[in-house]
């Protein structure tokens, strides 16, 4: 293609300057003696560094933001819910105690009765029965859409004991805690965790006193 | 440029450079014979100075070989060996403050090289012209005019190698052409 009138310059210009200039078989030599003296080079196979990916179009301007975008959408979900909580106003928590119950102490899980493979209990030791403590829990509060237990009793697992809404508009679950899982807490429309005080026994029948959370 | 005219047989740059890699260090001597003129007269006409323009291509062969496990094949070893010889220029030029100063032995060297004798002391004069007259340009549109009109590269090539964005390097060669015909007609009446 013919370069424009502004683009070009003189023919003889071009000519000197694409005038060959063969440099000498020492200054190759020199070269290669040089080489010789450096390390081999290896084939590199270290990772593509991160400001690589854009100019490969592996991180398109695109792809960038919604990374960015998901980030951001995660953390307005998280700091939306802590607000959802935090709308729920005042809990009322009740903790009663139903009664006592006896299951062999080495039963795993303290819920099941009888081994789990069906034989009988043959020593001293598998006959050893606990006492568990069948405890009602009881939670009640506006804008509450679900609320699950937590504590030594479940491992801390939370949805492993979820409280059902009653008729009274009350959330409630029974289940059986040793007398030694004093510590639970309550995870309230699945985000916050509300932790009443330690529960105290209350001084008539076996009713504990409702903490105000 | 490759020449077009080059042998289908003759053994490809990224073949050599293959070879260099797996350990045949000699094979490097091929690249050097194969580049080493065309990255000579890039260096004097950037440098304008013959022993500068030496130990520049000297060096960038040696960081070619130092880093030959980084250049990957779709990129052309020539072009990229072009990349490292102008940075080298760069740097020694920004180094030493010589874009400026032209060396008339520049001019004696290439006809002594060339070994013509038809005309030598016309054509030496129009290179001692050309030498002044490159010397007086900026850096940037010196190196844009040697690209261009010595080495006959596209401006897409031009750009590959300068790091400079094409319509830029446009410009600079508009502007080189303009005060080069200035400067060389400046001389040529006074």
């Amino acid at each position: 293609m013919r370069e424009p009138a502004e683009h070009s310059i003189s023919s003889w210009v071009v000519s000197a300057l694409r005038t060959p200039i063969n440099g000498t078989t020492a200054q190759r030599v020199a070269i290669m003696e040089r080489v010789r003296r450096e390390p081999a080079p290896r084939r590199l196979s270290a990772p593509m560094r991160a400001s690589r990916w854009s100019r490969r179009g592996l991180l398109t301007p695109f792809g960038g933001m919604s990374v960015f975008a998901m980030l951001v959408a995660v953390v307005s979900l998280r700091a939306l819910e802590q607000r959802d909580v935090r709308g729920v106003g005042a809990l009322q928590s009740s903790i009663f105690i139903r009664g006592d119950t006896v299951v062999p102490a080495n039963d795993a899980g303290h819920a099941g009765v009888g081994r789990r493979d069906g034989t009988h209990a043959d020593s001293i030791a598998e006959r050893v029965m606990d006492t568990l403590r069948i405890v009602e829990f009881v939670l009640r509060g506006p804008a509450v859409r679900s609320v699950a237990v937590i504590g030594d009793f479940n491992a801390w697992r939370r949805g492993a004991t979820t409280l059902a809404l009653g008729d009274d508009g009350a959330w409630r679950a029974r289940v059986l805690v040793p007398r030694d899982a004093l510590r639970f807490a309550y995870v309230v429309n699945g985000a916050q965790v509300v932790s009443p005080p330690p529960p105290r026994r209350a001084p008539s029948a076996h009713r504990m006193t409702p903490d105000s959370i | 440029m490759q020449p077009a005219d080059q042998s289908k047989e003759q053994t490809s740059d990224s073949t050599i450079v293959r070879r260099v890699l797996s350990g045949e260090v000699e094979a490097f001597s091929l690249l050097v014979d194969r580049h080493h003129a065309r990255c000579l007269r890039l260096a004097t006409h950037l440098l304008g100075d013959g022993d500068d323009a030496e130990d520049a291509v000297q060096e960038a062969f040696l960081r070619a070989y130092r880093h030959l496990g980084s250049y990957r094949e779709r990129d052309r070893f020539c072009a990229w060996l072009l990349r490292i010889l102008v940075n080298q220029c760069r740097t020694l030029a920004a180094r030493q403050r010589r874009w400026s100063g032209a060396d008339p032995l520049v001019a004696a060297d290439v006809d002594a090289l060339v070994g013509d004798t038809a005309d030598v002391a016309e054509r030496a004069a129009q290179r001692d012209e050309l030498a002044l007259a490159l010397s007086r340009l900026g850096a940037e549109q010196r190196e844009a005019i040697v690209l261009r009109f010595a080495d006959e590269l596209s401006y897409d090539e031009m750009s590959s190698i300068t790091g400079v964005g094409v319509s830029a390097l446009k410009m600079r060669v508009q502007r080189a052409c303009a005060q080069l015909r200035a400067l060389l007609s400046e001389h040529l009446h006074a």
